[in-house]
């Protein structure tokens, strides 16, 4: 059984008494120890699609199953990176990495021990008592990281979440969270991203799943199956960016 | 007390760089890889200062190349690099000064206003002010220095 199922998710938004087809039958699976990237022009429904995964958000017809359990609402082994970070500016790196858990119910010995963890995870030790005003943007979203972490889920979906950083910090990032995926000793079995750079997501996932612009469809799920770590300048590389180019444009 | 000036960039900003810079196989051409990047001049090369102030690379005639220290960096999990950064930090004269006035405060603890006043003698204002910004990231990051935003005090972090 896949760890995620999309079985024909549309959904349509209601607007001055029109409706709007966001996305249309969308179907794919997620397996284990996949990391899964979602690539499309802006507008297309896939951070859309991302919140109806981590149960934000209901699709108006077809079927999210999560390990052959319907998404029902927030579900504790699905957790969120946002591209805006999202933190709390009048709380602690701390405070903000224990609010997952906090909403879990989790008690406070065992917030602060998952939440130093995980601060430690992301190379955020040092910076525990810091607010994010702080924080550069990198530091941010290492936050942003370890507060999905805490959580420990199986699947961790990723909004944009390197989109607003510069792009040197976005690179180191995209490192660290390959590493922690790969990291045996952490719980997360599989990652979805959006993305709209098809070179990063050549660079992050073993298949992307292409959208077509709104009403969002999928248009083509191509497998990448480079070795890891990639090399931008490979030429095999640089051929599957272009073939995924080719379907989007 | 002759200052460095530290550039004015994120650990982070350097450390993509270097995982670029291995990506190109070691050494690569400044042009190319702001090239690729869409970076303006401006924008990389405060980065390549800090790395090279780092001893993680070195730049020569256009080029820039990962050191051997650099290359280790790059293999180490995120709490070896930041044993490495840390042993770095302490021979860069403006943190070796601070670490020292933190020494010398009792429970290692002064307030950030004092390195502003101390770097300000040397400085704009301005620029004594970011310098203490980037020691106090920089030492964050590396685990040798703390900050209180309460207090506003830096101390030396001591694990």
């Amino acid at each position: 059984m896949a760890l995620l199922e999309l079985k024909d998710v549309t959904k349509v938004y209601a607007e001055e008494g029109r409706s709007i087809t966001v996305l249309d039958r969308v179907s794919f699976d997620v397996e284990e120890e996949r990391f899964v990237c979602l690539v499309g022009p802006s507008g297309c429904g896939k951070s859309t699609l991302l919140r109806m995964i981590a149960g934000l958000d209901q699709p108006t017809s077809g079927r999210i199953l999560y390990e052959g359990r319907p998404v029902a609402g927030v579900d504790p082994h699905i957790a969120v990176v946002f591209q805006s970070f999202a933190l709390f500016p009048w709380l602690t790196v701390t405070q903000n990495v224990e609010l997952g858990l906090e909403s879990r119910g989790v008690d406070p010995t065992t917030r602060r021990r998952f939440a130093d963890k995980y601060i430690d995870q992301v190379g955020l030790d040092g910076f525990e008592e810091a607010y994010p005003r702080e924080l550069s943007g990198g530091m941010k979203q290492r936050v942003g990281i370890a507060r999905a972490l805490a959580v420990e889920p199986r699947l961790l979906c990723m909004d944009e979440p390197f989109s607003a950083l510069d792009a040197l910090t976005a690179q180191n990032l995209r490192e660290e969270v390959l590493s922690l995926w790969e990291d045996p000793n952490l719980k997360v079995s599989s990652i979805i991203m959006v993305t709209h750079g098809i070179e990063e997501a050549v660079f992050m996932a073993d298949r992307i799943v292409a959208f077509s612009a709104r009403p969002g469809r999928v248009i083509s799920t191509v497998p990448v199956d480079l070795p890891r770590p990639r090399n931008r300048k490979d030429e095999a590389f640089l051929r599957l960016t272009d073939q995924v180019y080719s379907l989007i444009v | 007390m002759d200052l460095i000036l530290l550039p004015d960039v994120s650990l982070s900003e350097v450390m993509g760089f270097l995982e670029l810079l291995e990506d190109a196989g070691g050494r690569e051409d400044v042009f190319r890889i702001s090239e690729s990047l869409n970076l303006e001049l401006d924008d990389i090369l405060p980065v390549i200062e800090a790395g090279e102030l780092l001893a993680l690379l070195e730049a020569e005639e256009g080029d820039v190349a990962l050191t051997a220290l650099g290359r280790g960096f790059l293999d180490a999990d995120v709490n070896q690099r930041k044993k490495i950064l840390a042993r770095q930090l302490a021979g860069i004269k403006v943190f070796a000064r601070v670490l020292a006035t933190l020494r010398e405060h009792r429970n290692g603890r002064a307030p950030r206003r004092l390195f502003i006043d101390e770097f300000a003698e040397r400085l704009p204002d301005e620029e004594a002010a970011r310098l203490v910004h980037t020691v106090v990231d920089w030492g964050r990051y590396a685990e040798i220095i703390g900050y209180s935003p309460e207090t506003e005090e830096v101390y030396l972090d001591q694990g």
